[in-house]
């Protein structure tokens, strides 16, 4: 009887010990299992967002809309995966070092702001400069002569804003300084308005004529990177662009802007292979960044014919080509001379 | 997850397959698979060579893996000699393409695979690289210090790579492939490390993808 009143007990306490509860710590209060753990460090995590966000957008707007920005830029940020694979397998070819070559595309992959592209691959545009320019000019609130004058190119004659920058075009321009009649009729087209910083000596924004009867573009593509000044893409600095970059694949035919003489060809750090053309009245051409050079120095050629291949040799960091366009030895706006694709 | 043969691939690869196909605008990607192709076919390769035998090779959405049979288990040196073989195939593949002089298809392939072969030279685990590195550390350390060692090597270094990703997107205005990869990195790092954890009697043959 003693023994089953034992057994009775002792199943009776084995029983209650296995409801003990909740394992517990040395200090009485309940331990936690591994996942209930996990779970309650992403509860903390997403607090701490969740506060991060709520306080930073009410104490920092600034410092939000900034944030903003940038993760738009970075979003919309469109990397040339093909172009950077294209480089490390033709420096192979070529037979460069190929740390060199891996570190370029490090570099060209990984933070293209720092040597960026002479393609513009953010959209955002409310940083870019014409807007600001634009902007800033319609917060003057202009007349409407004014508006259309600077949206049709027109000079003005009874403006006073306009007269501020012609006497200065008209006092660079070399040998064409004629009275106002002739100046009309040498120039049959408006002269364009140029409002932005002053030019450097020997570049002019006017459209002065060439005086040579035919001429072409050198690559049919898209104007990358127009002439004036501008925030350089590798080095960041606000420079004055001597050209325009014309965007166009690796191995594009360059040809002759129209006829004209080899000047000279050569290679530098900054341009790459580089060659100017000499044309009749004065007027030069010069190409660079080219991959290959397709003619010798003293050689003639003819409008169209093909003298180089597009390429991102010297100061680039995409295949373009750099064209400039000289009328004794004064830098013109090529642009007003080639007929270009639109973006 | 599908399993026909000795092949299993996982629903995740399909996923990033899925994902790279509709980041991939400029048609790379066939081009990067064949450069991965080329890698497993040198460890293949090799591991046929030295007289193992491929039990199962798994494609993940970290990498792919090659798992041998344990009953034919390689030496110390012979498992290098196996990891090395596949960024040698990629790297040997890109000097060929290099010295033929190929067009631009051959040009883009050497390019992916030189940056492919060096990418999984990498110490990170479980890249072959990292790899490597667990075999070296084990003729020196006992075996589970070498694998932390290593696990935290691996870390470190995708740590370094996500604050340069951080850095270089609000200081010098880059976009976000360093923080992607060093992403991808780390959770290849944490998938592996459990997997090796569960398994420990088998013997897990890994390459990066």
């Amino acid at each position: 009887m003693r023994t089953e009143y034992r057994t009775a007990n002792t199943s009776a306490r084995a029983r209650h010990s296995s409801h003990r509860g909740p394992p517990r710590t040395k200090k009485g209060e309940p331990a936690l299992a591994p996942r209930e753990k996990r779970r309650l460090l992403q509860l903390m995590v997403c607090l701490i967002l969740f506060f991060t966000v709520f306080f930073g957008r009410g104490i920092f707007p600034e410092q939000g809309e900034v944030a903003t920005q940038t993760l738009r830029r970075v979003l919309r940020t469109n990397t040339d995966f093909k172009a950077a694979f294209l480089q490390v397998g033709r420096a192979l070819s070529d037979g460069e070092p190929v740390l060199d070559t891996l570190g370029n595309m490090w570099v060209t992959v990984f933070a293209p702001g720092s040597a960026g592209n002479g393609i513009e691959t953010s959209s955002d545009y409310k940083t870019s400069r014409l807007y600001a320019e634009e902007k800033e000019f319609l917060s003057s609130q202009p007349s409407t002569q004014t508006v259309l004058a600077r949206r049709f190119n027109l000079p003005l004659s009874s403006d006073s804003e306009n007269t501020a920058p012609a006497p200065e075009e008209t006092a660079q321009v070399p040998a064409t300084t004629e009275p106002a009649a002739a100046v009309a009729t040498l120039s049959p087209d408006p002269q364009p308005v140029y409002t932005g910083p002053a030019l450097p000596a020997n570049a002019t924004m006017e459209k002065l004529p060439l005086g040579l009867s035919k001429t072409t573009a050198p690559v049919m593509a898209v104007i990358s990177s127009p002439y004036g000044y501008r925030v350089h893409p590798i080095d960041g600095e606000y420079k004055f662009h001597a050209g325009v970059d014309l965007a166009a694949d690796y191995g594009t035919d360059i040809v002759a802007f129209a006829d004209g003489t080899v000047d000279y060809i050569g290679e530098s750090s900054e341009y790459g292979k580089y060659l100017q053309l000499r044309h009749a009245d004065g007027v030069t051409s010069f190409y660079a960044h080219c991959s290959k050079l397709c003619v010798q120095q003293g050689q003639t050629v003819s409008l169209g014919e093909k003298v180089a291949e597009v390429g991102d040799t010297g100061y680039a960091t995409g295949p373009h080509l750099h064209f400039e366009l000289k009328l004794n030895g004064e830098r013109l706006n090529p642009a007003y001379y080639i007929t270009t694709l639109s973006s | 997850m599908i399993r026909r043969g000795r092949v299993e691939i996982s629903s995740g690869f399909f996923l990033m397959t899925a994902l790279l196909l509709y980041l991939d605008t400029e048609n790379l990607l066939l081009l990067a698979g064949l450069a991965c192709a080329i890698h497993e076919c040198g460890h293949c390769a090799a591991v046929r060579l030295v007289g193992g035998r491929i039990s199962r090779l798994r494609l993940t959405a970290v990498g792919g893996e090659l798992q041998l049979d344990w009953r034919r288990p390689l030496t110390k040196t012979r498992e290098l000699f196996c990891i090395l073989a596949g960024p040698f195939m990629n790297l040997l593949t890109a000097w060929l393409l290099a010295r033929k002089g190929a067009g631009e298809t051959g040009q883009l392939l050497g390019g992916i695979s030189v940056c492919l072969g060096v990418f999984n030279l990498l110490p990170i685990w479980p890249l072959d690289g990292g790899r490597v590195l667990q075999l070296l550390l084990e003729h020196l350390l006992p075996e589970r210090w070498a694998l932390h060692l290593v696990r935290g090597v691996s870390v470190l270094i995708s740590g370094i790579l996500l604050f340069f990703g951080l850095l270089q997107i609000f200081y010098t205005g880059g976009n976000l492939t360093l923080c992607v990869l060093a992403a991808w990195l780390f959770i290849g790092i944490q998938k592996r490390g459990e997997k090796t954890r569960r398994s420990h009697t088998q013997k897990i043959f890994l390459n990066g993808g």
